[in-house]
């Protein structure tokens, strides 16, 4: 009951805000899978940071680095909501902005499986207003649109490229090293 | 180009060696390989134009530069111009300045605890010493403001406590009546019985039709100012040749001090008052054009009017003049689109955590501010604009703004906006950028800003979702007790969104009772108003202000046409675009002089947010650029609100309990609120095209039709207790025309209608708003959600001075009114309309 209500409403939304008169391109259906998760490395942090990217708010001292291939309507910076990119539990924080590419390098905080947690862009929103239930909510109706996790082979390869685990002193440090890994993946602007 | 290495070390320190150049220089050679900090090899010194600029990267300290005048003694917090995570320095420079002679010093000033950093001053706040480097920080200034623009408010040195006193405004002259005016301060006129003049409305400009002329506060340079004398209002000028000075302004004190007549022109003109109306008695100002409108970092100078009728130099008793108060009698506004007096200097403080601009870091701001504080031996304190940006944009958007502001005497900063989570984010982002400016104004850029912060005078500027983000940032800071450290609620002057968002909706996302501006294109693609997202509409925070209030809705502008770099995203018809260069032209005007209006209070800078922009356009606007203005008073000038449309649904009566009485058609009181998702008239919404709030926004208007051939009035009675009109200044109310439908399609263009007072006695006076200019304005043409042309409704502020109802002898009497009317059709003004009116009210200036 709860799917029959809530994608017709989102179709809802694509269809007006396609209609014409507007220059900003219309938002692209949600849920919506990436292409590819090109990198993937885990970090832990010595001094733990706050996370805005979810209304719990949790204290992150180990995640996950990712590189993600996307359709770039889906990372296309908007004023208004945009497709919040969720990796397993949390919505995913976007650590570069640039979309031309279809590159986003991001950061996924805690504990993550990539063989079995699914990426992907949910329903338009802030990523601060996500709290548990939506999220969960959020991964009942990827799984419903079969959006799946990308796999064994895949999530290995991606680890495989970002290499073995990173110690960094404090995010700032972490988000020192990933300048050079956004510029590597064509991720920077 | 000549370079020194040092021949020591300056005393103290680990000097490591001396930058001296020439103005001429342009490229500093690599200092020495032995140095690690900043960058080896990084120094740079170039000149661009009259600019100096010292650069390095950063390396990893901890070392400071400083431009120090003396080699003996460099190391002083007021000559530091750069630090470790710092990158450059600039500041201007003038022909026949001696060489700048900048050091680099290694280690600068250690401490081991905070007793090792006190300074001694209780009033400067606690000094500590870091504890990630061991340097000694400035502690943050006891802010004393209680917001009450009638105290005097000090921190106490012996204590460090605050002392509030009611504030004297007494000015122990007899000849002067002083009061304190909440948003106002002080504010003397002379006393009426001093035997000093008259005070009377003297400029203004001439009206095609009646009330033939309009008394005003501001008139554009180059533009003539006419003086008029209406006869019944003064008959004891009638047939007197008076000489008209035009004279520098005056406080009252100084009127009361002398009353000998100066004319700023050389000599007073000659001009003869006749029987008849305003019309025989109006004239242009000879040489009023050539008026000057510079004073300092004013936006205009003001000017005070009299009549000197018995041609003796003075003014005498019953003599008239305009601006026998603290105020002007008028102001020549300069062009408000080109650079103030001083020039600006900028630099960046670009924190650790990268990217620049793209996502993950949120610690980089751009600091503009007038050049003079380069000289070390200034003094004085400068308002603080900062500048929050939105969703993918990026703080080094905003040259063109902040560099106007630094210009006529702002600092303002631009900052780095973490609006990609969310509102939340960016609120925190606008209120920690604000706390950090005036936490570190002593080593930010050298320490160039230290002690030249107003703290008590901060404007927050926002655009899109940082829009938003200010007004959730004052929304925390009222509401939730943001801990600012450095400032508070009460030293936020104004807020002006930039097409804002409304995620948060009216319990978060309120500006509560702060002056609120909002700028919005009407060509935004982005948030573009769209009927079926509350999210894109940005009126919902401009309803929601619940003090001074102002928009400004510009026709043909787009989402990032007010920063310099954001997507095309124009979305309106062809060849209605007004591009970049002037959207941005209209926004310096106003966001200039809402600033100076509600910083400085500059009280002529708000004829720029009410008066028609057709009959006053901004020097440097292009004349067809459409600019509608609305406007509204705090509460504590709404002397009288006849219908707000809020406390009583029944249409038959209004909500200060007066009955209703109305013949237009299809007459409705609702929520301005369109509900059906699209533009598209169907017959069944009577708020169709309002985008005025969410579900839980309460406002209400009323809304209703005329047809060809079919004129109706809607009238409003006053309750008897509110009748005397006498000590109110306008009749102030907004209107709009109704977005796609048939009888506003029809008539598509400024839509005119007519207002008349009735007193007790049956006596009526008379007048058609477009006497003033313009009207209320067709809907922009734009199409998309349903069928049909044009976009949202455009509420827009009518103000009719009260005296004005009263012109050539007019029959009415102002203390016993007894009906406000509106009447509509081609008798009236325009033939067919379909409008919404609101906030029908009295004010009093």
């Amino acid at each position: 009951m709860r799917r029959r209500l809530v994608l017709p409403l989102l179709a809802l939304l694509a269809a007006v805000l396609a209609l014409p008169g507007l220059a900003t391109p219309p938002l692209p259906e949600t849920p919506a899978p990436v292409r590819g998760v090109l990198y993937a490395r885990p970090f832990t942090l010595d001094a733990p940071f706050r996370y805005d990217w979810s209304a719990e708010h949790p204290e992150v001292s180990s995640g996950l680095v990712l590189v993600l291939e996307a359709d770039p309507a889906l990372l296309r910076p908007r004023e208004t909501q945009e497709p919040v990119l969720f990796v397993g539990a949390l919505p995913a924080q976007r650590v570069t902005r640039a979309f031309e590419s279809g590159r986003v390098v991001v950061l996924v905080p805690g504990p993550v499986d990539l063989a079995s947690d699914p990426v992907w862009f949910g329903t338009p929103g802030l990523p601060e207003q996500v709290d548990a239930t939506t999220a969960r909510a959020e991964r009942g109706l990827a799984a419903r649109a079969a959006i799946a996790p990308v796999g064994r082979r895949a999530a290995d390869a991606a680890l495989a490229k970002g290499g073995p685990p990173a110690r960094y002193a404090s995010k700032t440090e972490l988000l020192q090293a990933l300048e050079a890994l956004a510029r590597e993946y064509g991720a920077a602007p | 180009m000549t370079r020194h290495r040092a021949p020591a070390a300056p005393s103290g320190r680990n000097a490591c060696y001396l930058l001296v150049f020439p103005l001429a220089a342009l490229l500093l050679a690599s200092p020495p390989a032995a140095l690690a900090d900043p960058a080896p090899g990084s120094v740079r010194v170039t000149r661009t134009g009259n600019t100096v600029r010292v650069s390095w990267q950063a390396g990893s300290g901890p070392y400071g530069v400083y431009r120090s005048p003396d080699p003996t003694d460099v190391v002083r917090p007021a000559w530091l111009a750069g630090a470790t995570q710092q990158t450059f320095y600039e500041e201007p420079v003038a022909a026949g300045i001696a060489p700048i002679s900048f050091y680099l010093v290694d280690d600068p000033q250690r401490c081991v605890s905070a007793a090792d950093c006190d300074n001694g001053i209780n009033c400067d706040g606690v000094e500590t010493c870091g504890t990630v480097t061991p340097v000694c920080l400035p502690g943050a200034p006891i802010s004393c403001n209680d917001g009450d623009d009638c105290t005097a408010d000090r921190c106490v040195e012996a204590t460090g406590g605050c002392e509030y006193a009611s504030l004297g405004c007494d000015d122990g002259d007899p000849c002067t009546i002083d009061s304190c005016r909440p948003g106002g301060g002080c504010f003397a006129v002379v006393d009426p019985d001093a035997g000093i003049g008259t005070a009377a409305e003297l400029a203004g400009r001439s009206l095609p039709s009646y009330p033939h002329f309009e008394f005003t506060a501001a008139a554009n340079q180059g533009t003539p100012v006419e003086l008029a004398v209406d006869p019944s209002a003064h008959p004891a000028v009638t047939g007197q040749t008076c000489d008209v000075y035009v004279l520098a302004k005056r406080s009252a004190a100084e009127w009361c001090a002398g009353t000998a007549l100066a004319d700023v022109r050389g000599a007073p003109e000659a001009r003869t008052f006749v029987a008849g109306g305003v019309r025989d008695n109006t004239f242009a100002l000879a040489g009023s054009a050539s008026l000057s409108p510079v004073d300092g970092t004013a936006i205009g100078r003001g000017y005070d009017l009299a009549l000197d009728c018995n041609r003796n130099g003075t003014l005498d008793a019953g003599e008239l003049a305009d601006g026998l108060s603290d105020g002007p009698g008028f102001t020549v506004l300069r062009d408000l689109t080109q650079p103030g007096p001083l020039a600006v200097s900028q630099f960046d403080d670009i924190g650790p955590e990268p990217p620049h601009c793209s996502g993950g870091g949120n610690d980089d701001m751009r600091i503009y501010y007038p050049s003079v504080l380069n000289d070390p031996g200034t003094t004085g304190t400068y308002p603080l604009a900062v500048i929050s940006h939105g969703n993918g944009h990026c703080y080094d958007w905003y040259d063109f703004l902040g560099r106007h502001l630094a210009s006529f005497g702002f600092i303002a900063m631009s900052h780095d906006n973490n609006t990609v989570p969310g509102i939340e984010t960016a609120s925190t982002t606008t209120l920690t950028f604000t706390d950090k400016i005036l936490a570190q104004q002593a080593t930010l850029g050298g320490g160039v800003l230290n002690g030249h912060i107003d703290d008590t005078r901060i404007a927050w500027i926002g655009h899109s979702r940082g829009g938003e983000g200010v007004a959730r940032a004052y929304d925390r800071l009222v509401d939730e007790a943001w801990p600012a450290t450095q400032y508070s609620a009460r030293d936020i002057a104004v807020i002006s969104s930039i097409a804002p968002t409304d995620f948060l909706g009216p319990a978060q996302s309120d500006p509560h009772g702060v002056p609120y501006h909002l700028l919005y294109g009407s060509a935004d693609g982005d948030v573009c108003g769209c009927p079926n997202n509350a999210v894109a509409q940005s009126f919902g925070l401009y309803e929601r202000a619940t003090g001074a209030r102002q928009s400004t809705y510009v026709h043909g502008a787009d989402h990032n046409d007010f920063n310099c770099c954001g997507f095309e995203d124009f979305s309106g018809p062809a060849g209605s675009a007004i591009g970049r260069e002037e959207a941005q032209r209209v926004q310096k005007v106003v966001q200039l002089a809402l600033l100076k209006q509600f910083v400085e209070r500059f009280a002529p800078a708000k004829d720029i947010f009410w008066r028609q922009w057709e009959a006053f356009r901004p020097l440097g606007v292009a004349a067809g650029t459409v600019v509608v203005n609305e406007l509204r008073e705090p509460p504590a000038r709404r002397s009288f609100v006849v219908d707000d449309f809020q406390a009583q649904p029944a249409p038959g009566t209004s909500s200060s309990g007066g009955a209703v009485t109305a013949t237009v058609a299809a007459l409705a009181e609702q929520r301005e609120q369109e509900t059906g998702g699209s533009f598209e008239w169907t017959g069944s919404e009577p708020m169709n095209g309002m985008t005025r709030g969410r579900n839980e926004d309460l406002g209400r208007g009323v809304v209703f039709e005329f047809a060809q051939g079919s004129p109706g009035f809607y009238e409003l009675d006053v309750i008897p207790l509110a009748r005397d009109f006498r000590d109110d200044t306008f009749l102030s109310f907004r209107a709009t025309q109704m977005t796609r439908h048939p009888r506003t399609i029809a008539a598509l263009g400024d839509l005119t209608f007519t207002v008349t007072l009735a007193d007790t006695g049956g006596r009526r006076s008379s007048i058609g708003i477009g006497a003033f200019g313009g009207g209320i304005e067709e809907p922009y043409q734009r199409t998309g959600y349903g069928a049909g042309t044009g976009w949202q409704n455009e509420f827009e502020t009518i103000r009719i001075r009260l005296t004005d109802f009263l012109r050539d002898g007019a029959n009415l009497d102002l203390g016993n009114v007894l009906s406000i009317r509106f009447d509509f059709g081609a008798v009236y003004g325009s033939a067919e309309g379909r409008v919404a009116l609101d906030d029908i009210e009295l004010v009093k200036e």
